[in-house]
């Protein structure tokens, strides 16, 4: 089932770290074409420096990591990333329609203003985040949830295959997350999208696939984790009957 | 007062007063939007070398102010891309190294050194025309620099990281941000001099952001700001007889605090 769907990524035994410390162990993964995975693991598991792997920031130490048969740094416009909304700078003198043409930046060429096509691209990603209202309204007015959907936007605004989410429920009330989950599932017809989340409940209930990691992925194509994946990954016993994680996800057992 | 006018002293500085604020209102923006003051007060100070190997030599201080001034920016920049160095530190080390420096070579250099407090403090009413023509160059580069690049700063000082990924070649931008900060420095140490260019830098923007959420607008607002204090200032100097460097800082100063009060005194819009 899905065995033939467009591979996208591939991330072959990849091992990365910083000064000697492993942050990812042997990681191999594959995504498809229209894929909606979610990656769950404790903080400090290597879940942005995965993300930062797939974007080609952070070069693996062994391995290969490719997207669409190249290596990322030749195919950044097919990515478009999401990053956590949380460092921003409050008062930035730009508003909302300013922020999300940033996305269009990969097209655009060096010394000229953004195109007629650049805005009309920016404000349609703004329409479906739910935003194109408020195109003129500084960054520093929005909520959390408004300001993620602008950075959604942001990233939508490439028109890329592949969608990366870092955290992007993080500091959002749950009927807020609703909003963008709504948003994520409809665009998983058109491309790929990886969200990770220190969240097993909220994510679980959205995605399709879901994978655990802690410096080394457990992952089996499906949207099912058993007890013994999540308590590797966490090291510690996972409480199963906690609020929010419905029991389909768990294997029968 | 009309008569002042009639006298090229000041004339000069009047120019100078209002082409340097056009630089700060411009590069300062983005000094206090990206919270790069400490920097900037770096590349500042540590212009000051610039300065004593121009003494040194024995020719025009400014001539070898302004390729220091852009080196000790491209150093710093260099250094802020290096991550694991602890940069507050590195740069307070440039900023002493480079006053060291500059205070070395004056006092190695035989005679008498007559304009160093006017480098050190400016001093506006000596500035020849040649230094206006100068600071017109120099406007017209920072001007030319920012509008073609206005997206680009926008997007490293909004998300560095984003800009990175989408194909900006976000070391070289801040490496010519840093320098255009430098080329500012340059213009304003005859007029406030180098230990108090941060304030103008710094000041106008400030009070700007106060009143605008826009970018451009920004510019244009703290360069009106810079101008209206710079010329005020001036005339306060005048009037009571002040070092005018000294004065155009505390009447900015005020502004601000003027008002951060006018803020909080009027009703919060809801």
């Amino acid at each position: 089932m899905n065995n033939n769907k467009e591979e996208i990524v591939k991330l072959n035994h990849i091992w990365a770290g910083y000064q000697g410390i492993p942050a990812l162990e042997d990681v191999t993964l594959s995504i498809k074409k229209n894929d909606f995975l979610g990656i769950i693991g404790p903080n400090g598991g290597g879940k942005t420096t995965l993300l930062k792997i797939i974007l080609g920031i952070i070069r693996p130490l062994k391995g290969e990591v490719t997207i669409f048969g190249k290596p990322p740094q030749k195919i950044r416009k097919q990515i478009g990333y999401v990053p956590q909304t949380r460092h921003f700078p409050r008062n930035f003198p730009a508003n909302v329609l300013e922020v999300t043409l940033m996305g269009r930046l990969c097209y655009s060429r060096l010394f000229t203003n953004y195109s007629k096509t650049d805005i009309q691209i920016a404000e349609e990603k703004l329409q479906l985040v739910g935003l194109k209202e408020i195109s003129y309204r500084p960054i520093g007015e929005l909520s959390e949830g408004q300001k993620q959907r602008v950075f959604i936007a942001r990233a939508l605004a490439s028109e890329p295959k592949l969608l990366l989410l870092d955290e992007p429920t993080a500091s959002l009330d749950t009927c807020i997350q609703q909003d963008i989950y709504e948003i994520l599932k409809n665009l998983k017809k058109n491309m790929a999208i990886v969200l990770v989340s220190h969240d097993i409940g909220v994510i679980s209930s959205h995605v399709d696939k879901i994978a655990c990691l802690n410096k080394k992925l457990f992952y089996h194509h499906k949207k099912e984790i058993n007890t013994k994946d999540l308590e590797a990954a966490y090291k510690c016993p996972v409480d199963i009957i906690a609020h929010g994680v419905p029991h389909r996800v768990m294997k029968q057992h | 007062m009309i008569e002042l006018f009639q006298y090229e002293f000041m004339r000069n500085a009047i120019m100078a007063a209002l082409l340097t604020s056009i630089a700060c209102g411009i590069v300062g923006t983005y000094v206090v939007v990206r919270r790069i003051a400490f920097i900037s007060g770096g590349i500042a100070h540590a212009a000051f070398g610039g300065i004593g190997i121009g003494y040194w030599l024995g020719i025009n201080p400014i001539i070898t102010l302004l390729p220091f001034s852009i080196l000790s920016a491209i150093g710093i920049a260099v250094i802020n891309q290096k991550k694991h160095i602890q940069e507050d530190i590195l740069i307070g080390i440039f900023w002493s190294m480079g006053m060291a420096l500059g205070i070395i070579l004056v006092s190695l250099t035989p005679g008498y050194a007559p304009d160093l407090f006017s480098y050190l403090f400016g001093n506006i009413l000596t500035v020849p025309f040649s230094d206006i023509i100068l600071m017109c160059i120099l406007d017209i580069i920072i001007i030319t620099t920012v509008y073609l690049l206005y997206k680009e700063f926008m997007a490293i000082a909004f998300d560095e990281e984003f800009a990175e990924i989408s194909g900006i070649k976000t070391n070289i931008l801040h490496i010519i941000l840093l320098s255009l900060i430098a080329i500012t420095v340059v213009m304003l140490v005859k007029v406030v001099g180098i230990i108090l260019v941060i304030a103008l830098l710094t000041i106008p923007p400030a009070i700007a952001q106060q009143y605008t959420r826009n970018m451009k607008t920004m510019m244009y607002l703290s360069s009106g700001i810079g101008m209206f204090s710079t010329l005020t200032g001036l005339w306060l100097s005048y009037m009571f007889d002040l070092p005018s460097g000294a004065t155009i800082i505390l009447f900015s100063g005020c502004c601000f605090g003027v008002s951060c009060l006018a803020r909080k005194l009027t009703p919060a819009k809801i």
